[in-house]
């Protein structure tokens, strides 16, 4: 019997999941989902309900994203309604002879509402390539506590930056008017984030956004004092109010550990009733 | 006046423009490199070579330089949305806000003195009443684009102009922030400027779709710098 080769095999299809959500608030009731579509490998579990908000988790059980995977995922907070968006398992980009795999997040929070998005890190794994595209529209009087964590790949294992490129697009629109962009093309391999690497060589990455129509006195002054040895914190505010907060840390514990006392004082800046139920179901980071 | 007078007509304006001597107000900012100066420890003109070719020159190649490119080609179209759409871009992609403002504040001072400088300008004016009116944010990568346009720079000096610009900047700043003399200050300069061509030519090919840069600790750093218990700079 003859062996086969990869020659022969066919090409990978990739996998396209998503997830499409609106979040509206009843009168008595407080916020429930009340429209959704979910395609594998996304998987929307058992929602929580907690202090009028409902707290959802999304998951991808396959192993992680491969050349050609497209994730997809649309969400609606309506107006007064308190929604979260949990992912507590790392999701991972692994390694790829070559495409991209491709992830598309579309938020919109209206008037009042307010949304959470807390997901686990993303494990940029050796020779992996991603394309994120993330667009969020927000009302002025809307709360929003948007978060992205990135590590540079397997680090327990010694392999970092070794990825072959990180491409990110992210829009935030408040009332239709541009109030924060970030776009741009990570190739460790080119030197790119020599500033990172040079402060962290095995250290992971944490974004935050930070929307509300509450004024935030000394709240950056507070961020920038916290006492942290392992990790790197700066808090700018944006236009016409809000803050944009960048983290480094020099290891996934110490990011943790920065995330939950930035968040801590985010959520009592925001004066929103954030659930306990939030904690517990984002096990990541318990 | 010949053909060769004539095509170097643009340069004793320039060089006015481009002097130290033009009051924006950039001797006031380091655009980040106090803090970072002091995040990672510099103390040379090697340490400043190091900043030039790991993160100036490689965000001018891949963000700034095509910006200015694609607001001065709107300029020239006429097209005063994009324009004014190129310029909210930059303000949204200037993340830290001490390096927004002082972009702002630069800009503000240049195109002031641009407007008493050339008062028959259309191209000025139509700009300094949209930022009259709230609607430009009178960013100084904009600024600089339509006093090149202004005073027709060839493409490619323009941009070699505005990268000189912002090398000789940190360079300035370098001296009081490293303690390093004049001499390595511009040591250090001349060995960016040797690879400015390079990042010019490679703007050239960033569309506005991929111009971007990531550097995110330079950009904490930045952010530090707004409560940071001393400093000398604005930025």
């Amino acid at each position: 019997m003859s062996v086969s080769t990869t020659d022969s095999l066919p090409a990978r299809i990739g996998v396209l999941g998503g997830a499409r959500l609106r979040y509206t608030h009843a009168p008595g009731v407080g916020t429930r989902l009340t429209e959704q579509w979910v395609r594998p490998p996304l998987h929307l579990g058992k929602s929580y309900h907690e202090d009028a908000w409902e707290i959802s988790i999304l998951m991808s059980p396959t192993a992680g994203l491969l050349d050609k995977d497209l994730l997809e995922v649309e969400a609606t907070v309506a107006a007064g309604a308190n929604a979260a968006l949990i992912s507590p398992a790392a999701c991972r980009v692994h390694t790829m002879d070559a495409g991209c795999a491709t992830i598309r997040q579309h938020y919109t929070v209206e008037s009042s509402a307010v949304l959470d998005v807390w997901p686990a890190p993303l494990i940029l794994q050796k020779d992996a390539s991603i394309r994120q595209f993330t667009r969020l529209d927000v009302a002025a009087d809307a709360t929003v506590l948007l978060c992205e964590l990135v590590s540079p790949g397997r680090t327990a294992f010694g392999e970092a930056f070794e990825f072959s490129q990180w491409d990110s697009q992210l829009r935030i629109y408040r009332e239709g008017s541009l109030l924060a962009y970030e776009n741009f093309c990570c190739q460790p391999k080119q030197g790119d984030v020599a500033d990172w690497r040079a402060l962290y060589p095995c250290g992971s990455y944490a974004s935050f956004y930070f929307l509300s129509p509450e004024p935030l006195g000394d709240i950056i002054q507070i961020i920038h004092d916290l006492e942290m040895p392992d990790a790197m914190i700066g808090a700018s505010p944006l236009r016409e109010g809000g803050l944009g907060i960048k983290i480094l840390a020099r290891d996934g514990i110490s990011l943790r550990k920065t995330i939950f006392l930035v968040r801590n004082l985010l959520i009592n800046k925001s004066k929103q009733n954030f659930p306990q139920a939030l904690h517990r179901a984002q096990t990541y980071f318990n | 006046m010949d053909e060769a007078d004539q095509s170097a007509a643009w340069v004793p304006a320039l060089l006015q423009v481009s002097d130290p001597l033009f009051p924006t107000g950039a001797y006031a900012h380091s655009m980040g490199l106090e803090q970072w100066a002091a995040t990672c420890g510099y103390t040379s003109g090697d340490d400043l070579m190091k900043f030039f070719q790991q993160h100036a020159g490689p965000a001018l190649a891949r963000l700034e330089l095509p910006y200015l490119r694609l607001v001065r080609d709107a300029i020239v179209l006429e097209d005063w949305s994009t324009v004014l759409e190129l310029d909210a871009e930059i303000d949204a992609w200037k993340w830290a806000n001490e390096i927004r403002e002082a972009s702002i504040s630069q800009g503000r001072g240049r195109l002031r003195l641009l407007k008493k400088l050339w008062k028959s300008s259309p191209e000025i004016e139509i700009y300094a009443d949209a930022f009259a009116l709230g609607k430009a944010r009178g960013h100084h990568l904009v600024v600089a684009a339509l006093q090149f346009e202004l005073l027709k720079v060839p493409s490619e000096a323009a941009l070699m102009t505005y990268g000189y610009q912002s090398l000789a900047n940190y360079a300035s700043a370098s001296i009081k922030l490293l303690r390093i003399s004049p001499e390595s200050a511009q040591i250090a300069l001349a060995a960016g400027l040797e690879q400015l061509n390079g990042w010019v030519a490679a703007s050239k090919l960033v569309k506005r779709e991929s111009a971007g840069w990531f550097a995110p600790a330079f950009d904490i750093s930045s952010a530090r710098h707004a409560t940071a218990f001393s400093r000398l700079f604005i930025s």
